[in-house]
């Protein structure tokens, strides 16, 4: 595949991968970062999965914001650093719109948050979010059911 | 795949589904513009990746933006770490024994920061962030589109003690022999591989971390990242008889999954705990059976517990989560925890909650979101821990010892940090927990109401810190509520123990 096939394929992902990165990151930041997710895709290109595309690049670009998350400890913030590889969206940025979700969302465990942004924000369906997050369909499932119940519950409190 | 698994597009149920579509209300990218990147950046990114030589140039030479920070690292002042004067030994992590316990101390006196949390420029980008207005509205930074830092300001009530009390400081080291350990894990856990450094982990079992795991039965794998390790592995749906949920899929309008014939099959409580303690020893994490929780639904078995170190005969607990997951058949599908040693840097000064409130107002101290210790969130019903799911409800506010909060122990040896001879620390920047003045707004494209809270509550916890160089902190905090269950965190250690 040569470079002008490669991005004439993926030209079209550019927009939500820059979103899947502006949910994550300072939107100063993504510019950056989405060139880094197409390098990076560009090497492994040989492993993309024919109509999973999307997902691969959402789970490329979820290592680029674990990356950069990791060397951005210069935020002055207090991290719970020995957690998983947290790509999801913070609570942060869930605030400016709805301080109650946003508190809730904190207080979900990482794993359940990532799942549940793929599919609330991104708009994946789940076998689409298991790609990205590298596990099986129906443990995906159960994670988002799991996640969907505590957020529920803790938005009733 | 599985043609049981139904995938009906959880987008497409949006306007059925009330949680979903408030959380799509709140989509934290709602305010960014696509179509203000360059319009050739696939192009550009493409052309610059098939102009290097080197198929691992991602590793090697890092992003742009990943430059630009790694130079500020480089660039950035050393400041010295102390060392503990008063014999206190490195600390492994032991049983629960006790409460935390804050004593009080007399007087506080200068100190060098024992670590510092910032680039060049990085405490600037925090205080622009929270402009604030006249009128009180705050408006995001010029910059920041992401949000103000603090929509509350923080009150003290009168009940609030005024007492300052002393705690120690841990750091959080990764274990010398990491892959050694890691490796003895990996064959402990039954997965199967080389362990090598990963290209975006530690070390890692997984040929190619950018595939997604392999959708096959008993296929596995092991990762650590700094110092924490995590195992992924197939859920054993395979293995049991299944029935799709129809009653799940009807009310919560969730993909059809498999539901295990016999909720009740699997490993026994017993031998879970068992082999929780077996698996976690290997790390170095040292456990009893009555510090695991255990817990079983319908989908799997779970143990977890938090590992917690005895001080001076009270227990600190660690914010550091160990968990594993259980299938139907008893297999291992999943586990998490850390592989590092937490070492004892001393003791010092800590301010009152009084105090603490007003620096909750500080912009510096107080963005955190984060997890700290599951103190932080034993208020909330139903909180679980990493790797882990729902636990019973520890019901209600953490039973804080009044003693605890009201003793004061006269002449305590504060330690400070010591120098290394020959470190500087001229470019020492001491943290000050006062208000910053509020800047005139020209504009207010997006302003948000501050409210103001009154904070009734003060718990202590402690909280994990990443410095500048990568190190991580144990440091003793103050939970911050009020009577609406709005909360802070803040550290609570002397000003000056960090620089900023």
């Amino acid at each position: 595949m040569t470079p002008d096939e490669f991005s004439a394929i993926y030209r079209e992902y550019q927009a939500p991968v820059a979103k899947f990165l502006a949910r994550r990151v300072e939107f100063v930041d993504v510019e950056d970062l989405c060139s880094e997710v197409f390098e990076i895709a560009w090497a492994k290109r040989a492993d993309a999965v024919a109509g999973f595309e999307l997902p691969w690049l959402y789970r490329i670009a979820g290592f680029v914001v674990s990356n950069a998350r990791r060397r951005a400890t210069t935020r002055n913030r207090f991290i719970a650093s020995l957690t998983p590889a947290d790509h999801s969206p913070s609570a942060e940025s869930i605030a400016v719109a709805d301080m109650a979700l946003a508190q809730a969302w904190g207080k979900l465990v990482v794993t359940e948050r990532a799942a549940l942004a793929l599919v609330a924000f991104e708009g994946l369906r789940v076998d689409e979010a298991a790609a990205v997050l590298g596990i099986s369909a129906n443990a995906a499932s159960i994670r988002l059911h799991r996640a969907r119940t505590k957020l529920a519950e803790l938005l009733k409190d | 795949m599985n043609e049981n698994i139904q995938n009906d597009g959880l987008g497409e149920n949006l306007e059925a589904d009330a949680l979903l579509s408030r959380m799509a209300a709140a989509d934290p990218a709602a305010g960014f513009d696509a179509s203000t990147l360059s319009s050739t950046l696939v192009d550009d990114a493409v052309a610059s990746a098939a102009s290097k030589p080197n198929p691992n140039f991602a590793r090697r030479q890092g992003s742009r933006l990943g430059d630009k920070l790694a130079q500020a690292y480089r660039d950035r002042p050393r400041f010295v770490l102390g060392s503990a004067v008063s014999g206190l030994a490195s600390v492994a992590a032991i049983a629960i024994v006790g409460s935390i316990a804050l004593h009080g101390a007399t007087g506080t006196s200068s100190i060098s920061p024992l670590f510092s949390l910032s680039a060049a420029g990085g405490n600037e980008s925090v205080q622009s962030s929270n402009k604030v207005a006249a009128d009180g509205l705050v408006v995001p930074g010029a910059n920041d589109m992401m949000m103000p830092m603090s929509m509350f300001h923080y009150n003290a009530a009168d009940t609030l003690s005024d007492e300052t009390g002393s705690a120690h400081v841990y750091q959080i080291v990764a274990l010398e022999d990491s892959k050694a350990v890691f490796e003895k894990l990996a064959q402990a856990l039954g997965v199967e591989g080389t362990v090598h450094k990963g290209q975006y982990s530690t070390l890692t079992t997984v040929a190619d971390e950018t595939k997604p795991l392999d959708q096959v039965p008993g296929k596995s794998s092991l990762t650590l990242q700094d110092k924490n390790w995590w195992l992924s592995a197939w859920y054993g749906e395979d293995k049991v008889a299944m029935t799709c949920s129809s009653e799940l899929a009807a009310t919560n309008k969730d993909s059809c999954f498999y539901v295990p014939s016999d909720a009740e099959a699997g490993i026994s409580k017993a031998d879970a705990i068992a082999q929780f303690i077996r698996i976690m020893q290997i790390t170095g994490a040292s456990f009893k059976a009555s510090e695991v929780q255990f817990n079983r639904d319908r989908y799997s078995s779970n143990v977890w517990a938090e590992l917690s170190l005895n001080q001076d005969g009270a227990s600190i607990n660690t914010g550091l989560y160990f968990g594993m997951q259980f299938d139907s058949n008893g297999n291992v599908f999943g586990a998490s925890g850390a592989l590092a040693k937490i070492v004892d840097k001393g003791t010092f000064s800590t301010i009152s909650p009084i105090d603490a409130v007003a620096r909750a107002n500080d912009p510096k101290w107080s963005t955190f979101w984060g997890i700290g210790s599951r103190d932080a969130y034993s208020t909330m019903p139903g909180t679980t821990v990493e790797g882990g799911s729902s636990e019973p409800s520890a019901g209600g506010e953490i039973a804080v010892d009044p003693k605890v909060i009201d003793k004061v122990v006269p002449n305590s040896v504060l330690v400070e940090p010591t120098p290394v001879s020959g470190a500087s620390t001229d470019s020492v920047t001491s943290g000050q927990a006062t208000t910053e003045p509020m800047p005139a707004v020209s504009e207010s494209p997006a302003a948000v109401k501050v409210e103001e809270v009154t904070i009734v509550r003060v718990l202590p916890i402690w909280l994990q810190a990443s410095d500048s160089t990568g190190n991580t902190w144990l440091v003793p905090g103050y939970q911050l509520l009020s009577d609406e269950n709005n909360y802070a965190q803040v550290p609570s250690v002397q000003d000056g123990l960090i620089a900023f």
